[in-house]
């Protein structure tokens, strides 16, 4: 039988119980849909945070902490220890892990870090909370997210000067933002405004006691500067950029030190700027021939996105449950249809029909049943994702132009009739093997 | 005349719980082609399952079974197939036909087994059914047909690939005796006009008196025939 007049017969076997057919169908299409659905989500997601986090993030400036491994990766024994291992000597190089993995730069390191070719600048990563951002002759105080120069995010100044680089300058580049924050229409109106950062020490710092602290005077501390600048729309909807100098002067009042991030007290987070992000990979191999563990953009990428495929898989499981349910389905419809089409298959052994005919026609029925479902659920949920964008870009997410919540790849597509249609084929195997066996004297003779 | 079926001490046994029924024990008949053969027998006596060894549906246990000069008992499954499609019609009591189809798909589909292509089958389904005097109703579904024309189209299946063997189990048993004549008389015609050798497997002896010879068979043996 040639394969066009077997798909023919098969429609037709579909067609002559169609609501069983349909029911049948719908499992497949509810399974797909969701593995559809929860991959678009997933790289919808991640592709939405690539951008941005590209967007923000300066590919030339690298991180570097002083220990081999990274305290991200050593979190969960940082926080609780090895569960359930007995605690191992540490060696030379060996961090206890209840130590965070953290330690305050060597002088001797942050020369060699600088003595790296291409290496730019050795700049310590500062730390700093503020409490608010207030603007001259205005009363209300706005959050805030302080960002010091260099700190590894990008700055696209899209309107005003930009920071000068003057020795002791106190100068401020404003999200974009904080436009409609303050009520102005033009950045022109705000390029050269005085804004105030309130700045709170941190009660936990070492040298004078904590009761002090806490309930001493001056303990708050407004500081000055200017906005020299708004920052291209980002993610980052409240940053505000500060220079290096300035940063540092607020840094220190916030843990009370003033000699903290000079060579003698460098911190604990080294960012080296690159003078190429093409030299990357030079400066990191020699930083960890240091014996200390660089983290660049694409590391940080690559953290998030294999957080993101274990989301998408744990979610991707449910799917892939409910279409693997689906297929006993399908195999419980062509059981059924051995049962109800024997004398059918009978007459078709009697008429010539081979045992590998009737076993592909019934294997067919399968993958059709299974491709079926696979189409209208990738269907179901390319209309429901489309909606589902329309309805972010109108609410939510109203502030990232032409934002994908659900993003369709080329392959989500063709990889779920795939599988839909091996899911409907693995189904379909039995069902179609015992009709191929069957005698086709007894299934003649039956009822 | 040469010879078409050779039966060579045939016997089919079925194993049912401790005991082996002989339902075929050791038969040994030659058949020459263009004859109209009667099986005739009481119900048990192992017409069906002679012509279903001759027809290629069954496997012998022992014996040969010679068609057109092939021993057919010891062909693989698909080889058997091919002959049951290209060299075989049958024709079974309850007729067998497809509900949902009409009677011209009905006969077209050995043909479509066959992979003849779409517009030689249909042409030759049309032939079949003008044959068997069904040209007007074609397009009716089984259940539109009466009994005989039912049978009427499950002969025009089983003529419709030009075999060398026709074999009708019972083709009168669903009929009333108007419609049963008719349809042996049918047959009849076909086995002179086409030389087609024909062996019906009956009760009937109505039936058996139309055939060139009746081949008696009981219990599995064939007795001494009656010309």
């Amino acid at each position: 039988m040639k394969f066009r007049d077997m798909s023919v017969e098969v429609l037709r076997n579909l067609v002559r119980r169609k609501l069983r057919t349909c029911l049948t169908v719908l499992g497949i299409t509810i399974g797909a849909l969701t593995v559809a659905i929860m991959v678009a989500l997933g790289s919808g997601l991640q592709t939405f945070i690539h951008s941005q986090i590209r967007s923000i993030a300066d590919p030339c400036i690298m991180q570097v902490f002083g220990a081999k491994d990274l305290p991200i990766t050593s979190f969960l024994s940082t926080t609780f220890g090895r569960l359930g291992q007995p605690p191992r000597r540490i060696n030379e190089n060996g961090f206890n892990p209840g130590a965070f993995n953290l330690r305050y730069f060597k002088p001797e390191e942050v020369e060699a870090l600088s003595n790296i070719s291409h290496v730019e600048k050795v700049a310590p990563a500062i730390l700093l909370f503020t409490n608010y951002i207030k603007l001259e002759e205005d009363e209300r105080k706005f959050e805030v997210v302080a960002i010091p120069e260099g700190e590894g995010f990008k700055m696209d100044v899209e309107s005003g000067p930009g920071f000068s680089n003057a020795s002791g300058s106190r100068e401020v580049v404003l999200a974009y933002h904080y436009l409609e924050a303050f009520g102005a229409n033009d950045p022109k109106e705000l390029i050269g405004k005085k804004v105030y950062f309130s700045i709170t020490r941190f009660p936990l710092t070492a040298g004078k006691s904590l009761i002090s602290r806490i309930w001493k005077q001056n303990n708050e501390k407004i500081f000055e500067g200017t906005i020299v600048g708004f920052a291209r729309k980002t993610i980052l909807s409240m940053a505000a950029y500060l220079n290096h100098d300035f940063a540092l002067e607020m840094a220190r009042f916030f843990l009370d030190d003033p000699e903290l991030y000079t060579k003698s007290k460098f911190g604990l987070l080294a960012n080296l700027t690159v003078d190429s992000k093409n030299n990357i990979p030079e400066v990191k191999e020699a930083v960890m021939e240091m014996g200390l563990t660089p983290l660049t953009i694409e590391e940080r990428i690559g953290i998030l996105d294999t957080l993101f495929v274990i989301v998408q898989t744990g979610l991707s499981v449910f799917g892939v449950i409910a279409l693997v349910v689906a297929g006993l389905g399908i195999a419980n419809t062509l059981l059924m249809a051995t049962y109800e089409r024997r004398r059918e298959i009978g007459l078709h052994k009697a008429l010539g029909m081979t045992n590998s005919q009737i076993r592909s026609m019934f294997a067919l029925e399968a993958i059709v049943m299974g491709v079926l479902g696979g189409i209208l659920g990738v269907t179901a949920a390319y209309v429901a994702g489309t909606l589902g964008n329309l309805l972010a870009q109108a609410t939510f997410a109203s502030a990232w132009d032409g934002v994908m919540l659900f993003a369709y790849p080329w392959w989500l597509f063709l990889g779920i009739l795939l599988f839909s249609a091996v899911v409907g084929l693995l189904a379909g195997l039995y069902p179609a093997s015992r009709a191929a066996r069957m005698d086709p004297i007894s299934a003649l003779r039956s009822e | 005349m040469p010879e078409i079926v050779n039966l060579k001490n045939l016997s089919r046994h079925f194993k049912m719980a401790q005991e082996t029924v002989r339902a075929i024990d050791d038969v040994s008949i030659t058949i020459e082609e263009g004859n109209f053969i009667a099986l005739v027998g009481p119900s048990g006596s192992g017409k069906s399952t002679l012509l279903n060894l001759i027809g290629g549906l069954d496997s012998p246990t022992s014996g040969e079974v010679t068609v057109d000069s092939t021993d057919i008992g010891k062909m693989p499954e698909r080889e058997k197939a091919h002959y049951r499609n290209k060299k075989v019609g049958f024709v079974f009591q309850d007729f067998y036909l497809m509900d949902n189809r009409s009677a011209l798909e009905n006969v077209e589909l050995p043909l479509t087994i066959m992979e003849k292509p779409y517009s030689e089958r249909h042409e030759l389904a049309r032939s079949a059914l003008d044959a068997v005097g069904l040209n007007e109703r074609m397009a009716h579904k089984p259940g539109q047909l009466s009994g005989g024309e039912r049978q009427r189209v499950a002969i025009a299946r089983a003529i419709v690939t030009q075999p060398i063997l026709l074999l009708a189990d019972e083709p009168t048993g669903n009929l009333d005796s108007k419609s049963g004549d008719a349809i042996i008389k049918l047959i009849g015609q076909l086995n002179k006009s086409r030389n087609m050798t024909v062996i019906v497997a009956t009760h009937d002896q109505k039936v058996a008196e139309k055939a060139d010879r009746r081949i008696p068979i009981e219990d599995g043996r064939i007795l001494p025939e009656a010309r």
